[in-house]
């Protein structure tokens, strides 16, 4: 089939990274973004887009690893060329501390990050409240950025972006052959997923530029994420929450509680409060499915559920999907070839 | 009792604080006056990037290893004060790089987190085979100055912006300790050959995407002159040029050329970076630190000189250790003169 015309629904990060891979292993695709929201509406431009893997507990751990080395090596060598600054991407150290030891000293992308170690007694002595730590440096996507700058480069492979709400799959079938679903938490309502839920997360956009350094309590809860112009204090995890609202009462116990991990906070100026859904999920959704109506047919890639760890795993798991783009391509192939005989 | 400090540098005024900290409930007389004819934001010290960092070898000086630790132990308790930001004090990690193994400093277990670089890392600077990553502080003093300078005038501290032309000048005035925190103009006052100037150039720019500091070292070239960039709260640093002997306080072409292609090279998104600035400083140069007590008699009068100057590359670095050991040459003074007692009348 000449030039397979794939529609990619979503705009986040996972779905602009998406339609960015299946150009790259299928130039001879013609391939559309559709999305009701782009950049700076989506839920990864709330995302303080560091990268600290979150682990999906119905996901094998070695493929986890792999998503994020992938990722992890992908914007390495970004952060080390001229675009850097265009793209968002830059090295960040820092420190995770915990009240109490962990059970798993060693989480499993320990050897993904750089300079992976114990704190030391010097440096835990700047958290009295904490009794252990892990420091290490690794990377941030800048939203928005990141966002632009993947949609600077899709534009330029000649790749249409579009404003249109999609609210049921199939209303694509007459104009693409593959639809590859990157919906995120609008999955929930687009394919009906009902093991896809939001986690609420409030955050904090503050101009405090002399944080050089990330800080992050081990529980997830309470995290301080310089990016390039503002850092992001966090935060919430709320389950089953479905406002867009911020709360005043969070604003304060988020700004209370990130104070004092780091008491010069307490200077921050122009303080912006935002909110996104994270679309959860015991583990990400990434497979195929053929959608049928009355004989036709419609290959569908699923690409969505990442919840915390979106911009984690993005580049690693957009690979998978392209792949599975691939194989959905050879299906019709085959089967058009077949129908010729 | 009337001290004079000459020197509105992080020396001059962190030493004018540290004794009048010290010494005015101890001694109510005390009356004391800062003395410069360059105040912030034009000394050498607001030109500095403010990354707390001696040299890589103390030489066997175990003097100024010794103020270098006790600067960055008082400014470490700092950082959790409301202070810190006012200070230009926060924390910052980063690397040193080089082309080949070299032992470890003097200072690895003064700066946190000390270790070497994993071959990873060292991908991410080509041509360099060898590194430490620490974390260290950042002392701006283009706010920490000013900070400096309302303490002291909260404490009743006068402030005259002129040029002293000699230490006879003070006397006649009446003052009974000089302190001389002249830096790299030392010589103007007193004849010092060990003292030079140590040129340096940079250049200030916006990228606020750098979140470490880098600086690399060439053995060959020498200290400061292989490039190094470090972020400031609001402007990044590029820099790498020492030029020992060279006066010349104007910005040259080629020392921008130097930096910039150096620097983009260790960085290529630098090439991005807007320039916002440039500037060049002369380093007070000297084999150690003049810290030192001189007594300077001229005709009836006999007055001190507490000197404290010729820090070179690392006055941020140590002002605080030599703040207080200056403080402990004042003390002396003070109980050779009885000072504890009430006053007495001058003959």
């Amino acid at each position: 089939m000449a030039a397979p015309k794939v529609a990619v629904v979503g705009a986040g990060v996972v779905g602009l990274s998406t339609a960015l891979c299946i150009v790259e292993t299928c130039p001879s695709c013609s391939v559309t973004v559709i999305s009701d929201q782009f950049s700076p509406n989506t839920t990864s431009d709330v995302a303080a887009g560091i990268l600290i893997p979150h682990t999906y507990p119905g996901t094998p751990i070695h493929v986890q690893k792999q998503w994020f080395k992938e990722t992890f090596a992908y914007l390495f060598a970004i952060s080390n060329s001229a675009e850097a600054s265009e793209a968002g991407i830059h090295l960040v150290s820092g420190w995770q501390v915990f009240k109490n030891t962990p059970k798993e000293e060693l989480p499993f992308w320990s050897d993904a990050v750089l300079g992976f170690r114990p704190m030391s007694e010097a440096e835990l002595r700047k958290f009295p409240q904490h009794q252990f730590g892990q420091a290490f440096t690794t990377l941030k996507c800048d939203c928005p950025s990141y966002l632009l700058w993947l949609e600077k480069r899709l534009k330029a492979t000649g790749v249409q972006m579009y404003t249109r709400k999609v609210t049921d799959l199939w209303e694509l079938h007459s104009e693409y052959n593959i639809v590859v679903n990157c919906a995120g938490i609008g999955a929930h309502q687009l394919v009906g997923d009902q093991k896809l839920f939001p986690v609420r997360g409030q955050v904090l956009k503050v101009h405090a530029p002399w944080v050089k350094n990330f800080i992050r309590d081990g529980d997830g809860l309470t995290y301080i994420y310089p990016g390039i112009h503002r850092v992001t204090l966090g935060g919430t995890r709320e389950k089953e929450s479905w406002s867009l609202s911020p709360d005043p009462g969070t604003t304060k116990d988020i700004f209370d509680r990130c104070c004092s991990l780091e008491p010069s906070l307490r200077g921050a100026q122009d303080i912006k409060v935002k909110v996104g859904l994270r679309p959860s999920r015991r583990c990400v959704r990434l497979q195929r499915e053929d959608l049928s109506q009355g004989g036709v047919k419609l290959p569908v890639v699923h690409n969505y559920g990442h919840g915390a760890g979106g911009f984690s795993v993005h580049r690693g798991t957009a690979k998978e999907a392209a792949r599975l783009v691939g194989e959905c391509i050879a299906a019709l192939q085959g089967s058009s070839s077949r129908a010729k005989l | 009792m009337r001290v004079a400090v000459i020197g509105a540098g992080v020396i001059g005024l962190s030493t004018a604080l540290c004794i009048h900290e010290q010494y005015h409930g101890l001694v109510p007389s005390l009356e004391m006056e800062v003395y410069a004819d360059r105040c912030t934001p034009h000394t050498t010290s607001d030109g500095a990037a403010g990354l707390w960092q001696p040299y890589l070898s103390d030489h066997g000086n175990l003097q100024e290893t010794l103020w270098n630790k006790e600067t960055f132990d008082y400014l470490l308790g700092h950082l959790g004060s409301p202070a810190a930001k006012e200070m230009g004090l926060f924390l910052i990690s980063g690397y040193n790089l080089f082309t080949q193994p070299v032992p470890d400093p003097s200072w690895k277990n003064i700066v946190l987190g000390f270790r070497n670089l994993t071959p990873k890392e060292l991908e991410l600077f080509p041509g360099y085979s060898y590194g430490w990553f620490n974390t260290a502080l950042m002392l701006e003093c283009r706010s920490y100055l000013p900070w400096l300078t309302n303490r002291l005038t909260q404490r009743g501290v006068k402030f005259f912006h002129k040029k002293v032309e000699s230490f006879q000048e003070m006397f006649a005035q009446g003052m009974d300790v000089v302190i001389n925190c002249t830096g790299v103009r030392a010589g103007e006052l007193q004849p010092d050959p060990e003292l030079k100037p140590g040129r340096g150039q940079v250049i200030k720019v916006l990228a606020p995407w750098v979140k470490h500091f880098i600086i690399t070292h060439d053995i060959e070239s020498g200290i400061y002159n292989s490039p190094y960039v470090i972020p400031g709260s609001e402007f990044t640093v590029l820099g790498g040029i020492y030029q020992h002997g060279n006066w010349n306080e104007e910005n040259s072409a080629q020392d921008h050329k130097t930096i910039w292609e150096n620097c983009c090279r260790l960085l290529p998104a630098l090439q991005t970076a807007k320039i916002v600035e440039e500037w060049s400083g002369l380093r007070p140069a000297r084999p150690w630190v003049r810290l030192e007590r001189e007594t300077i008699r001229h005709g009836h009068f006999q007055a001190e000189v507490i000197h404290n100057y010729g820090h070179g590359g690392f006055g941020i670095t140590s002002h605080w250790g030599c703040a207080m050991a200056a403080a402990r040459l004042f003390g002396s003074i003070l109980q050779e003169k009885k000072l504890a007692s009430p006053p007495q009348p001058r003959l």
